[in-house]
């Protein structure tokens, strides 16, 4: 029940067709790719930034807003972008966060059992922090990154990395010395 | 800034990652309804009365049916069922389980293919290439149903099918200047597959319910 495909078009042909489908459909292998690549560590960024609750939804919501915008097939550092647009979707949607993070505090989520339990005071003290402030500060603890490193991963300049680390751990000075 | 502070960001940061959960499946792009492909190529349904008769056939493998007139639940069956029941026997399982992964290839691949209506010659042949997906994988649903149902007016739908997904095919592959008289035979016999799905799937679903609903 299947037929023969013709072959023997010419290469040029194949290219046009190549890059008239590539244009209209996008290239779905190459987002795969780059999804099992980074998704890992877009989730624990996402983590840092609302919980284990959310960054799930928080990276989805921002991978699908990624691949789906107009810029991405020309993106040329997909990484950096991808953190871009997780930090932008926490950021965008940072009221309803605020609100489920204030219930989550008042009446700690029951979490499963294959997952550490987080103290209450760490969701308090890392609560004080903005979404930019918990970025930087992830990135620079626990991925180790310089400042330089940070800004690229972010957009941001060195200049806003120092001055959101330095306000994170200003806060947490005063919340860790309470 | 003392090592100790340092140290204690670093655990707060360091707690919170360990909870961390692994990554979702990958999010797929959705397909915009009014340029899904079933829309724009089978104006009689196409999509739906594949699964239909997928449904049906389903119930012939099963041995019995629930509510076998209701298109939408017949739907529920293809799309859903993955556990014969213990009365079935183990190659009837099988043949379900191939028969679900068929379904559920077809419906992955007609929702992600997108199609906006062509008018260059490249714009066609693009169109043409991204449905070889799609027939290819309708056309595997057809033939397991066949295979299932092993009715010879099933059978001559299977070799429309077949027909259907070889002209894509040679489409998509073929000189760019008959690509477009090639799409429009396409949409033509995408309309008539689907009227004769249909048909015979209303046939089938009518037969079953009323003999278990005499």
């Amino acid at each position: 029940m299947r037929s023969e495909v013709h072959t023997g078009e010419s290469s040029d042909r194949s290219q046009r067709r190549g890059d008239a489908a590539a244009s209209q459909f996008g290239d779905v292998e190459r987002d795969e790719r780059i999804y099992r690549s980074h998704a890992p560590e877009l989730v624990r960024f996402a983590n840092s930034l609302v919980g284990p609750s959310d960054a799930q939804d928080v990276v989805s919501s921002a991978v699908l807003r990624a691949f789906t915008s107009k810029s991405w097939p020309t993106v040329e550092n997909p990484r950096a972008y991808l953190y871009k647009a997780v930090l932008n979707e926490v950021r965008s949607d940072h009221r309803s966060t605020m609100r489920r993070r204030a219930r989550e505090l008042r009446t700690p989520a029951p979490h499963s059992t294959e997952m550490p339990e987080v103290r209450p005071d760490v969701y308090e003290a890392l609560g004080k922090l903005s979404a930019r402030q918990r970025a930087v500060a992830f990135l620079t603890y626990i991925e180790d990154l310089d400042e330089s490193a940070v800004a690229d991963r972010l957009g941001i300049s060195t200049g806003s990395v120092r001055q959101h680390l330095g306000r994170a751990r200003a806060k947490l000075r005063t919340i860790l010395d309470e | 800034m003392s090592d100790i502070f340092e140290r204690e960001i670093r655990e707060l940061f360091e707690e919170l990652d360990r909870a961390a959960p692994g990554p979702p499946p990958m999010p797929r792009r959705p397909a915009p309804s009014p340029r899904n492909w079933t829309r724009l190529l089978a104006p009689a349904g196409a999509a739906a009365a594949v699964l239909l008769v997928i449904g049906v056939a389903s119930q012939f493998l099963l041995g019995e049916a629930g509510e076998a007139d209701d298109a939408s639940a017949t739907t529920a069956v293809a799309a859903e069922t993955t556990a014969a029941p213990a009365a079935t026997t183990a190659a009837d399982s099988e043949a379900l389980g191939d028969l679900n992964q068929a379904c559920s290839a077809f419906i992955d691949e007609s929702s992600q293919a997108v199609v906006t209506p062509p008018t260059t010659e490249e714009e066609h042949i693009a169109a043409l290439q991204s449905l070889v997906p799609v027939y290819s994988a309708l056309n595997e649903s057809v033939d397991m149903a066949d295979e299932a149902i092993a009715d010879p007016a099933f059978g001559q739908i299977a070799r429309d099918s077949a027909d259907l997904l070889g002209l894509v095919t040679a489409g998509a592959t073929g000189p760019l200047e008959e690509a477009a008289a090639t799409y429009q035979t396409a949409v033509q016999k995408t309309a008539g597959l689907g009227e004769e799905l249909s048909t015979y799937g209303a046939a089938e679903c009518a037969g079953l319910s009323s003999r278990l609903y005499p």
